[in-house]
């Protein structure tokens, strides 16, 4: 346990602040077997990748107990975003179709570059095999595979391992098989991603179809030498050309590190975006962006939660002024009934520091039918839409400064940003309050206008043919 | 179409098609949700409201005062032209006149002085109340100066034909600048409330 615990510190150290700018890259990797509840269901560290020594305990136990055939499947380029952006366009079929049938099924949503680039070896060390026998384009012909089955005690009087070695002598070596599978198509100008990964699909379906046809148990792994270079930002469809908001597609350009999901696993639920987050304690800043965002993010959101009227999502940082930070962003969502449609709001923003009660702040204003998220220029404080709440003896000491912030935490589709209402109008409140003033101003001296240009002499009893009219001299 | 007509129906036209099309927009857009009239009252400060209620209180009882003065002197002058008698009687119905501006100037004394800092940042009650006394004054004083004057008016020229009219129509004169009278007090009640 406390070695398990020194080895997460240090992995998060070694995780921890780089050089500027650098982005540790990472990469997904589902795992699937044949055989049953090889791996318990069990929680992920959320919101960062997990090191060499974390994955090599996350898979022996499963590999142990598993079949001795072991294919590694690697391409080229893979992110997670392949999955959301091209899986429900029909890119991963004969994929879907194996981890629907699976006995088992494991995925690592994050895995750091250098543990998935030493995966080979991994493997190899965990299961005792021999140096993977590699498989340019999944070509299976004149293979022959250990049909040992896991459980069983000994593979000895089971025909044995791969065959292209004509001096290996099958009945006597009951080692594990670990293939490796190079998918072969590889990303270009003139091969898009989607077919690129649709061609890969149908040569790992292959393998497996030949597997299957065997009846030959086994495990697979499914990852890439390195992450899928960013895409270009995905049309936004809000249901049409009526609403085009003031949302963009933030965290989709090639400078901008990707949004906070959670849960990080599958479709996210919980949408979060800044340019800019930073907190002062007493006069002292620290900026929690590095922290938060990219590559070097050290932050864990184990402890959000979403139901469909209520989502918060907690930012965990292991030191900041030298203790544990939470930062808590709480959206409700409420029907209401005179407005005849659901409502999602910001409602607050609480900051705990240690075992300190926590500083929670409002948030004016941040509400927006449900379907849209949030956005904000600059949210902080001091100013107009964050106010500390009680006891303000600990709100008042923290300052936040979040920009850029767009949050959404309902009706999250396809993993990107919906519409977003921004916190700022087509004019401000002094604009508006000018406006008012003004107009009431304007009001006032066009009825002046007005009653000045309608004065007339009283002409009722003037005649200009009559006589004169007498003035007596008497009065 | 004289020119003050159409200047107002140009403006008219102007405001009122900026509105068609602001609303249009918002409309196709789905951004009805953006036109939100409780945001206006609870972000502006109180304190805005509270300076229009103030000039517009003693400003507007001066224009209704004013203009009752100048049709009451109107025919004071015409009328005394036949019958100088009128002229020194009739003067009364200018003191009324003037009265109703006084009672302006009467609501603007709780107005004077009353700062942001007194009010708060979030007292709306204390910004909307006053800004109603002073709307308050605004029509009650605005319309009885014109109606003090409009009756001062006929009783100069009722004077200068018969004698006799004037004290009876003084009394409707002082009816009229009662009823202004219940419109000072109703927003001396609303003042203090807030």
């Amino acid at each position: 346990m406390a070695a398990a615990l020194w080895a997460l510190i240090g992995a998060l150290a070694a995780l921890g602040p780089g050089p500027a700018g650098a982005a540790a890259p990472r990469l997904p990797l589902l795992v699937w077997s044949t055989e049953r509840s090889l791996w318990p269901p069990q929680s992920l560290p959320a919101g960062r990748a997990l090191s060499e020594p974390e994955l090599q305990e996350l898979l022996e136990p499963g590999l142990r107990r598993g079949p001795r055939t072991v294919l590694l499947f690697l391409q080229e380029q893979l992110s997670l975003e392949d999955f959301t952006a091209f899986g429900a366009h029909g890119a991963f079929p004969r994929l879907q179709d194996a981890l629907g049938s699976a006995g088992s099924a494991l995925t690592v949503p994050a895995v750091a570059g250098a543990a998935a680039a030493a995966l080979p070896l991994t493997l190899q060390r965990l299961l005792g095999a021999p140096p993977p026998l590699r498989l340019p384009g999944g070509a299976l012909a004149g293979l022959r595979l250990n049909r040992t089955e896991p459980g069983s005690d000994h593979p000895s009087d089971h025909p044995s391992d791969h065959s292209d070695d004509p001096q290996s002598d099958p009945q006597s070596d009951p080692q594990p098989s670990l293939l490796l599978v190079g998918l072969p198509h590889r990303r270009s100008g003139l091969m898009g991603a989607r077919e690129a990964l649709s061609r890969n699909d149908a040569v790992l379906g292959e393998v497996l179809r030949v597997l299957q046809e065997e009846r030959i148990p086994y495990t697979a792994l499914l990852s890439a030498e390195r992450p899928a270079d960013p895409r270009p930002s995905p049309p936004l469809d809000f249901g049409g050309p009526r609403r085009a908001l003031l949302a963009r597609g933030v965290g989709e350009g090639p400078a901008e590190p990707p949004p906070l999901r959670w849960p990080p696993q599958g479709d996210p639920k919980i949408l979060l975006w800044a340019r800019n987050l930073s907190v002062t304690l007493g006069g002292r800043p620290q900026d929690l962006t590095p922290k938060t965002f990219g590559g070097g993010a050290e932050v864990d959101l184990g402890g959000s939660s979403w139901s469909p009227h209520e989502a918060r999502l907690v930012l965990r940082y292991p030191e900041v002024f030298g203790e544990p930070l939470n930062i808590t962003f709480l959206l409700r969502r409420a029907w209401f009934p005179v407005s005849g449609r659901p409502w999602a709001w910001l409602e607050e923003i609480g900051v705990t520091l240690g075992g300190a009660p926590p500083a929670r702040f409002r948030i004016r204003g941040a509400a927006a039918p449900s379907p849209l998220g949030w956005r904000c220029g600059d949210l902080g404080t001091p100013g107009p839409l964050l106010l500390p709440l009680p006891p303000l003896e600990q709100s008042q000491r923290w300052g936040i400064r979040i920009r850029d912030l767009q949050v959404q935490g309902f009706n999250v589709s396809g993993g990107v940003f919906g519409g977003a209402s921004d916190c700022a109008g087509f004019f401000g409140v002094g604009a508006w309050m000018g406006l008012i003033s003004g107009g009431l101003l304007l009001g006032g001296l066009l009825l002046g206008g007005g009653v000045l240009l309608g004065l007339r002499p009283m002409d009722r009893f003037d005649d200009p043919r009559g006589p004169p009219l007498p003035v007596p001299l008497a009065e | 179409m004289t020119g003050l007509a159409l200047l107002y129906s140009g403006l008219g036209l102007a405001f009122w098609t900026t509105l068609l099309g602001v609303g249009i927009c918002y409309t196709i857009f789905d951004l009805g949700f953006r036109f939100d009239v409780a945001w206006f009252l609870t972000e502006t400060s109180p304190y805005h409201v509270v300076q229009p209620g103030h000039w517009l209180a003693i400003s507007l009882s001066v224009v209704g005062a004013a203009w009752g003065i100048y049709i009451t002197g109107s025919s004071i002058i015409g009328g005394g032209v036949k019958a100088p008698r009128i002229k020194t009687k009739n003067l009364v119905s200018i003191i009324f006149c003037e009265a109703v501006a006084i009672y302006g100037i009467i609501m603007a004394i709780p107005f004077n002085g009353v700062t942001p800092e007194e009010i708060g940042a979030r007292n709306y009650h204390a910004g909307f109340s006053m800004f109603g006394a002073g709307l308050t004054v605004v029509y009650a004083i605005s319309s009885v100066g014109v109606c003090v004057g409009i009756v001062g008016s006929g009783a100069a020229l009722a004077d200068a034909q018969n004698a006799s009219l004037f004290v009876k129509i003084l009394i409707v004169e002082i009816f009229g600048s009662a009823i202004g009278l219940f419109g000072v007090i109703v927003a001396i009640l609303q003042v203090p409330a807030s």
